[in-house]
């Protein structure tokens, strides 16, 4: 419920405060973020499972975010920024599918 | 349902999954929100920048040698040399000149001969051999004397041969063109072409490229009655 909660508040923040991303993140935010969905859909999976254990949740979350956020930066200063985040969305969309299969398994029985 | 959510203890648990959420959420909103108000090239990374500045270099530097060679084109007409403008204009009369038959031409081409003793042969079956060889290329075309030109016109003869734009042509044919030989001999001789029509119709047909042959003929051009240039 809380988590739940805590989206809506994030959401209702971003939407009354109109934030500005500080141009030196702007390449990496959202691969940050499809990052972060990939660990709330795990999140979720383990719920349902019953296995979620809060600590794993967010340190994957934490992880995730910076992990991706420095491959991309990697990749720019290596000159491959553009293939390497490409790649780093291709790798966490197809988590968040997997994710979604199992939620939808688990969820609706199909 | 939720054995891991129960407890005081857990309520601090709950509430930091609700700040890391909290953070998604407003990032989410403002990356969104980032997004629509700034155009692509704000948030465009180094390599895709340089990728379209590029393109724009390249589509400026085609643009710009197309922008020379109008102006040189144009500078040539406006200050070209007397001499250069007469030049240019004595060509442009000479290719007219040899489209409109006022002109003897030479070249290479073919010479197409149609025996035709028993007068089997109709305007069509000649008109259809100049079309022919029109297709194939030949830019100038003689039948026994009469220089064939864009206003020709062909009528079966009132007693024998065939009329061309008013003077009798009597058998045997033989039409000289000039222009890629071996093409119109092809063009004459495609199945079912003129060739076939011809010897199906009784007469003989027979070709013969050359490399160098002379047409003398010429038209006298008549100025238009009706029809005048826009410029």
């Amino acid at each position: 419920m809380i988590p739940a909660l805590g989206l809506l508040v994030g959401v209702l923040l971003g939407v009354v405060l109109q934030p500005a991303v500080p141009l030196w993140l702007q390449p990496y935010l959202p691969i940050a973020i499809v990052a972060a969905l990939d660990a709330v859909f795990g999140a979720f999976r383990a719920m349902l499972e019953q296995v979620f254990d809060d600590r794993v949740f967010v340190v994957s979350f934490l992880s995730n975010v910076i992990v991706a956020a420095l491959i991309v930066f990697l990749g720019d200063q290596l000159g491959v920024g553009a293939q390497l985040s490409t790649g780093v969305v291709v790798v966490l969309s197809a988590r968040i599918f997997s994710n979604l299969a199992a939620i939808r398994r688990r969820l609706f029985k199909a | 349902m939720r054995p891991v959510f129960r407890g005081p203890r857990n309520l601090r648990r709950q509430i930091v999954v609700g700040l890391v959420c909290v953070l998604l959420g407003f990032a989410v909103v403002g990356t969104a929100q980032t997004n629509d108000t700034t155009g692509v090239l704000a948030t465009a990374r180094e390599s895709d920048l340089i990728q379209i500045l590029d393109d724009l270099t390249q589509r400026r530097t085609r643009l710009e040698a197309e922008t020379r060679s109008l102006v040189t084109a144009r500078d040539q007409l406006l200050a070209g040399s007397p001499e250069q403008v007469i030049a240019q204009t004595r060509a442009r009369v000479d290719a007219l000149s040899v489209l409109a038959g006022t002109v003897p031409v030479y070249g290479p081409g073919i010479v197409v001969r149609l025996q035709d003793p028993q007068g089997v042969l109709d305007a069509s079956i000649i008109l259809d051999a100049v079309q022919e060889l029109r297709d194939a290329g030949a830019e100038a075309i003689d039948i026994n004397g009469q220089r064939i030109i864009v206003s020709t016109w062909f009528a079966d003869g009132h007693t024998r041969g065939i009329d061309i734009s008013g003077a009798t042509v009597t058998p045997p044919y033989v039409i000289t063109a000039i222009g890629e030989g071996d093409t119109m001999a092809a063009a004459l001789r495609i199945p079912g072409g003129v060739a076939d029509a011809v010897n199906a119709a009784g007469a003989h047909f027979s070709a013969q490229t050359s490399a160098d042959m002379t047409i003398d003929s010429i038209v006298q051009p008549q100025r238009p009655r009706y029809a005048a240039p826009t410029s």
